[in-house]
C-alpha cells in the first residue's frame, strides 16, 4: 500500500518537471536567431505570403499567449503540425516511437542479463584473473562510443560475414505480408531479432559495462557489511549470503545507475539509429533539426524527457519495491 | 591502513580548533601531496595521466599549428616568413586538409590486401576519399577532442560551481529555485538537450561545445550543491561566519576548496563523456565541420566507403577510444585514491 | 577444575597491507569457562575485535590467522603451525569450514557485533532475519521457529513483539536493535556468545538496560560470554575475569576484583585513573598520555614503554610475556618486568622520561623506531 502511495508521489511530483522541459525548450526554440517561416519561403519573401504562413503556424501571437496554447494543446496530445512533413507531430512521433522504445528496452534488457551476473562473479572472484577480465571490458565499454561499436559491427557482421542486417527494425508484432524475408509470425520473430540484433548490441554494450562496474563495486561493498558478516557467523553458507543476504541491498546502487544511464542510452539510441538507419525518434529529430522543423524538435525533445522520466519513476518505484526505507517514508 | 592519512586525518582535526586561514591550505596540501603520491602508485591511472599528457601535447602543437599559425599569418611580420595555416605540418610533412591533385584515391593502410590496391609507407594508415592521409588527420583531430572536451567540461565546471555554491550556499528559496532549474534540465537526455541547442543557435562546433557544458551545468551544480551543504555547517566555516568574514569570501576561500575533490575526479570523468558526446555530435554532422580534421566527422564519412576501405571506419573510433580510456582511468584512480575506502 | 570451553593459546592475526604487515593480534592466550563473562579490554585499534574474530575463523581479507591454537569443547577450531618454509598453514587437527559453519557457528557460538544500526538488514524484517538463523541453527520447521522468534523478541523485552515481528531494522531504534541482535545470539542456544563493544554505540541509559538484560539471561541461560568493550565501567559491572590487551598483546589478566584492587600493569593501571571509579574519589582523572603507537609498526621491547610513567631504559629491550605475578595465590597474570617474577635489570636501570610530547609525537616516534 504504501508503495503504491510512494509511487503515487513520484508521479505527481513528474508533473512540474515535465512543465519545466516545455518551458526550457520552448524558450529555447523561440530564441533561435532563425525565423522558420523564412526557411520555409527563402530570403525575400511575399509579405502577404510571410503573413499567412504566420497565421498558421500561430507565429503572429505573443511568446506567452503561444506558451499556454501550446500546454494546452499538448495535453491533448497535439504538438503542432510539421512544417516538413505537414502533418500534425503527433502522428509521426507516433510512427517513430515504437521503434526507438525497442531498440532501447531492448538493449536495456541485453545489458542488466548480462551486467549483473557478470558483475556479482567478478566480486565474488575479486582479483582474480575472471575480476581482471570482467573490469577491463568494462572499463573499454564504458569508454567507447556507441556509434563506433555499431560501425564495426556492421563491418564484421553485415560486410565480411554477410550474416545479420545492417539497416533498419522489423517490428516483432508486424503482419508477415509486410514483412519481407517472412512468411509466419514466427518468421517475423526471426526476422526482427536478425535485425535487432547489432542495434542492440551496439547501444547495449556501454549499459553493460556501466552496470558492470556499479553492480561489482556495490557488491563488494555489501559484502563486507556487518549484516553480512553477521549471517556468515551464524553458519549462513556463502552461496546463500551471495544470493540473498548481498544480492538484494546491492542492487540498490545498481538501480540508481540504471535510471541515470538512461540519459545516455536516450543519446545512444539517437546515434544507433543513425548508424542503422533506424528510422525511429532519434532520426526523426536529427533530420528535423537539419530541416529546421521546430514543431517536431520541440515535439521529439518533450517526448524523450517524458520516456526518461517516466524511465526514473520506474526506477525509483522498484528501488522503494527494494528498501523498504523508502517505501515507508520515514527514512532516519 | 594507510599511515599518512591518518596523520594528515589527525592534522585536520586538530587545526580545526583553533581557527586560522593558514592552517586550512595545510590541510588541502597535505591532501593533495597524498593524493598524487596514491596516483603515482596506481599504474592504471598512471598511464592514464600519461596518455592525457601525450594527447595534451599533441592538442596543444595541433592547435598552434592550426589556429595560432592562421591568425599570425594575418600579419606581414609572420607571413614573410611562410607562416600559415598548418605551416608546420606542410613543412614536416604535408596539410592535414589540403587534397591532392589528380583523382583522389582511397588507400587502405600498409599491409591490408585490399582491391582498391595497397597503401604506401609515404601513408601508413592509407588515405580517405579524398585522398589525404589518414594518420595525420587522426592526428590533427585530437585537437578538437581534446579542447572541446575540455572546454566544454570546463563550461559546465564554471556554471555548476557557480549555482552550486550559491544554491547550497544560501539555502532558502534561492536553493529551491535553482535546484528545480537544475532538476529540469536533468530531465531532459543530455545529447537531445544538446541537440536542441544546436537547433535553437544553429550547428556549428562552437554551439556543440556550449551546449555540451551548459547540459552538464545540473551534474556539477548538484554534486557542489551537495558537498557545499555539508560543508557549510563544518566548524571552521561556522568559525569564518562569527569572525565576520563576507559570505563571498567564505565560499572561496573556504566551501569551494574543501568540495573540489569529488569535483575533479567528476570532471575527470566528464571530460571523457564529452569527448564522446562531441564525437557524436560531428558524426550526425552538428558538430566540427570538414575540412578541419575530426575524429567523428571521419567517422562519419567512413561509413560511405566500408566496403572499399574498412579500416577508414576503425582508427577514428579506436583513437576517442584510447582518448576516453585515459580519462576514465585517471579518474577512476583520483578517485580511489580520494575516498581509501572504496579502494577495489 | 574441569577443562575450559574455550582456550585460546598463542593466537597470531597479520593483516598483509599495501604498507607492511600489521600484527594485529601477536600470541594472545586466554581461556572461557562454563557460566563464566570474560572481558576483554582495550583502547580502540589494541586488536580486540580482531582477536574474536578469529575465534570462528571471521578475520576478512588482507587479515590472517597465522599462529595459534583456538579449542572449543575439546574440538580445535584452528591450529595453524608454521612450516619449514616458513609459511604457516592449517593442521589435520583443524576442523573444516563446512563443519565449523554447520556445527559451530550460530549453534555452538553466537556473535553480537558493535554497531546495532549496522548488523541487521535494513531490506529484509527483523522477525524474518531472526527466524532464519533459529531456524538454520536449531532445526525447526518455519513455523516453529517464527513461535521461537517472538518469544525471544519478548524474552529480550521488545513490546508487542508479535506485531513488531513483521517491521523493518529502520522501525527500530538502536537499543532496541541491539535486544533483537541479543535475542538473535540467545535463540541459537549457542554455549558461547562472543560480544564485540555491543553497547558503544549506544547512549548511556540505553547501554545500563543492555547490562542489566544481559546479566539476567545469562544467569537464567547459563551462557559463557567473551565481551569485548573498552569501558572499564563496563567490565566492573558485568566481567568475572578480565584480559587486557595492548597493542595486539595481553598485558593483565585476573578475576575483576583482583584487577580492581590489586592491579599489577602500569596500562591497566592508566585505564583505571583515566575512568571515574564509584570507590575512589580523585582530584581530576587522568588520562593515558599519547596515542598507541600503530601496529603496523609497534615499538621494539615493551610495546607500552613510550606512553609508560614506569618506563625504564630495560623496558625498551625486554618484551615481557604475560606472567603469574602473585605466587600463584590468585589467577594473576601481568606482563612487566617491574615484577619479580621477572628476572630483568629492572631496579638498576635508569627511568625514562615518556609521555610528556603529547600524542602526535609519541605516534610520530612509534612509527619511526627500529625501521
Amino acid at each position: 500500500m504504501s508503495l503504491l502511495r510512494y509511487s503515487g508521489r513520484r508521479v505527481v511530483q513528474a508533473i512540474p518537471v515535465l512543465l519545466g522541459v516545455v518551458a526550457i525548450t520552448f524558450t529555447l526554440i523561440n530564441a533561435a536567431p532563425g525565423n522558420p517561416v523564412e526557411i520555409m519561403l527563402g530570403p525575400s519573401p511575399n509579405q502577404a505570403a510571410v503573413e499567412t504562413l504566420k497565421a498558421k503556424y500561430g507565429l503572429d501571437q505573443p511568446l506567452h499567449v503561444r506558451f499556454w496554447k501550446y500546454l494546452v494543446n499538448l495535453v491533448q496530445l497535439d504538438m503542432g503540425r510539421s512544417i516538413y512533413y505537414d502533418a500534425p507531430v503527433t502522428t509521426k512521433i507516433a510512427q517513430r516511437l515504437p521503434q526507438t522504445i525497442l531498440l532501447m528496452v531492448s538493449s536495456f534488457a541485453f545489458a542488466i542479463a548480462t551486467a549483473v551476473p557478470l558483475g556479482v562473479i567478478s566480486a565474488k572472484r575479486r582479483n582474480k584473473p575472471t575480476d581482471h577480465v570482467t573490469r577491463i571490458v568494462s572499463l573499454v565499454g564504458v569508454s567507447t562510443p556507441s556509434f563506433w561499436i555499431g560501425l564495426v559491427l556492421i563491418l564484421l557482421f553485415s560486410y565480411n560475414l554477410g550474416v545479420l542486417p545492417a539497416t533498419n527494425l522489423v517490428m516483432p508484432w508486424a503482419h508477415p505480408s509486410n514483412v519481407t524475408g517472412a512468411s509466419t509470425r514466427l518468421g517475423v520473430l526471426y526476422v526482427a531479432g536478425a535485425h535487432l540484433l547489432l542495434p542492440m548490441l551496439s547501444l547495449g554494450t556501454l549499459q553493460m559495462a556501466a552496470i558492470t562496474r556499479i553492480e561489482r563495486s556495490s557488491m563488494l561493498e555489501v559484502l563486507s557489511d556487518d549484516y553480512v558478516r553477521l549471517a556468515r557467523a551464524y553458519g549462513v553458507t556463502e552461496r546463500t549470503i551471495l544470493r540473498k543476504h548481498a544480492f538484494r541491498n546491492a542492487q540498490l546502487p545498481v538501480i540508481t545507475i540504471i535510471g541515470l544511464q538512461l540519459t545516455t542510452a536516450i543519446g545512444g539510441a539517437v546515434l544507433t539509429e543513425t548508424v542503422f538507419e533506424i528510422n525511429g525518434m532519434g532520426r526523426l529529430i536529427v533530420s528535423s533539426i537539419s530541416r529546421q522543423d521546430f514543431p517536431v524538435v520541440m515535439g521529439t525533445t518533450f517526448v524523450f524527457a517524458l520516456v526518461f522520466v517516466v524511465g526514473v519513476i520506474l526506477t525509483d518505484i522498484s528501488y522503494a519495491y527494494i528498501d523498504p526505507r523508502v517505501s515507508y517514508g520515514d527514512q532516519e | 591502513m594507510a599511515t599518512t592519512h591518518s596523520d594528515s586525518e589527525t592534522l585536520g582535526g586538530e587545526s580545526v580548533e583553533d581557527f586560522d586561514e593558514s592552517e586550512q591550505s595545510v590541510e588541502a596540501r597535505v591532501g593533495w601531496r597524498y593524493t598524487l603520491a596514491q596516483v603515482r602508485k596506481d599504474p592504471t591511472a598512471f598511464a592514464g595521466f600519461i596518455i592525457i599528457a601525450v594527447a595534451s601535447v599533441v592538442a596543444l602543437v595541433t592547435t598552434i599549428d592550426a589556429v595560432v599559425f592562421e591568425y599570425l599569418a594575418q600579419y606581414q611580420v609572420f607571413a614573410q616568413f611562410g607562416v600559415e595555416k598548418y605551416w608546420l605540418a606542410k613543412t614536416i610533412w604535408m596539410s592535414p586538409t589540403a587534397e591532392p591533385a589528380g583523382t583522389p584515391t582511397l588507400l587502405p593502410p600498409v599491409g591490408m590486401e585490399n582491391t582498391f590496391g595497397q597503401g604506401t609507407w609515404a601513408h601508413p594508415l592509407g588515405t580517405d576519399d579524398r585522398g589525404r592521409d589518414i594518420l595525420l588527420r587522426l592526428i590533427y583531430g585530437t585537437r578538437i577532442a581534446i579542447l572541446v572536451g575540455v572546454l566544454a567540461t570546463a563550461i559546465g565546471l564554471v556554471g555548476g560551481m557557480v549555482i552550486g555554491a550559491v544554491s547550497g550556499y544560501y539555502g532558502g528559496w534561492t536553493d529551491d529555485v535553482l535546484m528545480r532549474l537544475a532538476e529540469t534540465l536533468y530531465a531532459i537526455p543530455f545529447l537531445v538537450l544538446v541537440l536542441a541547442f544546436i537547433a535553437a543557435f544553429g550547428r556549428s562546433i562552437t554551439f556543440a561545445m556550449v551546449g555540451v557544458g551548459v547540459a552538464s551545468i545540473p551534474k556539477f551544480a548538484r554534486l557542489i550543491r551537495s558537498r557545499v551543504v555539508s560543508v557549510r555547517e563544518d566548524e571552521y566555516v561556522e568559525a569564518a561566519k562569527a569572525a565576520g568574514v563576507r559570505d563571498r569570501n567564505i565560499i572561496l576561500r573556504h566551501v569551494i576548496p574543501n568540495s573540489f575533490a569529488p569535483v575533479l575526479v567528476q570532471a575527470t570523468l566528464q571530460v571523457g563523456t564529452a569527448i564522446i558526446i562531441i564525437a557524436g555530435l560531428s558524426f550526425l554532422g552538428f558538430g566540427i565541420q570538414p575540412p578541419t580534421p575530426s575524429w567523428g566527422q571521419m567517422l562519419s564519412v567512413s561509413r560511405n566507403y566500408m566496403i572499399q576501405n574498412p579500416w577508414f571506419s576503425v582508427w577514428p573510433g579506436l583513437c576517442i577510444l584510447v582518448t576516453v580510456v585515459a580519462f576514465n582511468m585517471f579518474g577512476d584512480g583520483l578517485r580511489d585514491a580520494l575516498d581509501p575506502r572504496l579502494n577495489n | 577444575m574441569s577443562a575450559p570451553l574455550l582456550r585460546v593459546d598463542d593466537l597470531q592475526v597479520q593483516f598483509f597491507t599495501e604498507d607492511g604487515v600489521v600484527r594485529a593480534v601477536d600470541g594472545i592466550s586466554f581461556d572461557v569457562r562454563e557460566g563464566e563473562l570474560v572481558g576483554l579490554v582495550g583502547e580502540s585499534g589494541a586488536g580486540k575485535s580482531v582477536a574474536v574474530s578469529a575465534i570462528m575463523r571471521l578475520v576478512e581479507s588482507p587479515g590472517r590467522i597465522v599462529g595459534g591454537h583456538i579449542e572449543f569443547k575439546g574440538e580445535t577450531l584452528i591450529e595453524v603451525e608454521r612450516g619449514d618454509d616458513g609459511e604457516s598453514y592449517r593442521t589435520d587437527a583443524t576442523i573444516p569450514d563446512g563443519e565449523l559453519r554447520e556445527r559451530i557457528r550460530g549453534r555452538e557460538i553466537a556473535i553480537i557485533f558493535q554497531d546495532p544500526m549496522e548488523s541487521l538488514n535494513p531490506v529484509f524484517t527483523v522477525g524474518g532475519q531472526l527466524r532464519e538463523f533459529i531456524e538454520l541453527n536449531r532445526d525447526l520447521s518455519e513455523e516453529d521457529a517464527r513461535e521461537e522468534a517472538v518469544r525471544m523478541l519478548r524474552e529480550v523485552g521488545i513490546p508487542e513483539a508479535a506485531a513488531r515481528y513483521d517491521d523493518y531494522p529502520h522501525q527500530f531504534s538502536g537499543g532496541m536493535r541491539q535486544r533483537v541482535l541479543i535475542a538473535m545470539a540467545l535463540a541459537c542456544e549457542p554455549a558461547l556468545i562472543i560480544a564485540d563493544e555491543p553497547t558503544t554505540a549506544l547512549d548511556v541509559t540505553v547501554e545500563a538496560q543492555i547490562l542489566d538484560l544481559v546479566d539476567e539471561l545469562q544467569e537464567r541461560y547459563d551462557t559463557s560470554f567473551v565481551w569485548v568493550t573498552h569501558d572499564m565501567g563496563v567490565v566492573a559491572e558485568i566481567c568475572d575475569r578480565v584480559n587486557v590487551m595492548y597493542l595486539g598483546e595481553i598485558v593483565e589478566q585476573a578475576p575483576v576484583d583482583d584487577l580492581f584492587y590489586d592491579t599489577q600493569h602500569p596500562y591497566t593501571e592508566a585505564l583505571l585513573d583515566s575512568v571515574p571509579r564509584p570507590d575512589e574519589t580523585v582530584e581530576e582523572l587522568n588520562p593515558i598520555k599519547g596515542v598507541m603507537p600503530e601496529a603496523i609498526n609497534p615499538p621494539a621491547g615493551c610495546r607500552f614503554h613510550t606512553r609508560c610513567p614506569d618506563a625504564r631504559e630495560a623496558c625498551k629491550t625486554t618484551n615481557p610475556d604475560c606472567r603469574d605475578v602473585t605466587d600463584g595465590v590468585t589467577e594473576h597474570r601481568a606482563a612487566c618486568i617491574k615484577h619479580d617474577a621477572f628476572e630483568t635489570t629492572y631496579e638498576g636501570s635508569p627511568p625514562l622520561e615518556t609521555g610528556s610530547g603529547g600524542g602526535f609525537d609519541v605516534s610520530l616516534s612509534g612509527g619511526e623506531t627500529d625501521d
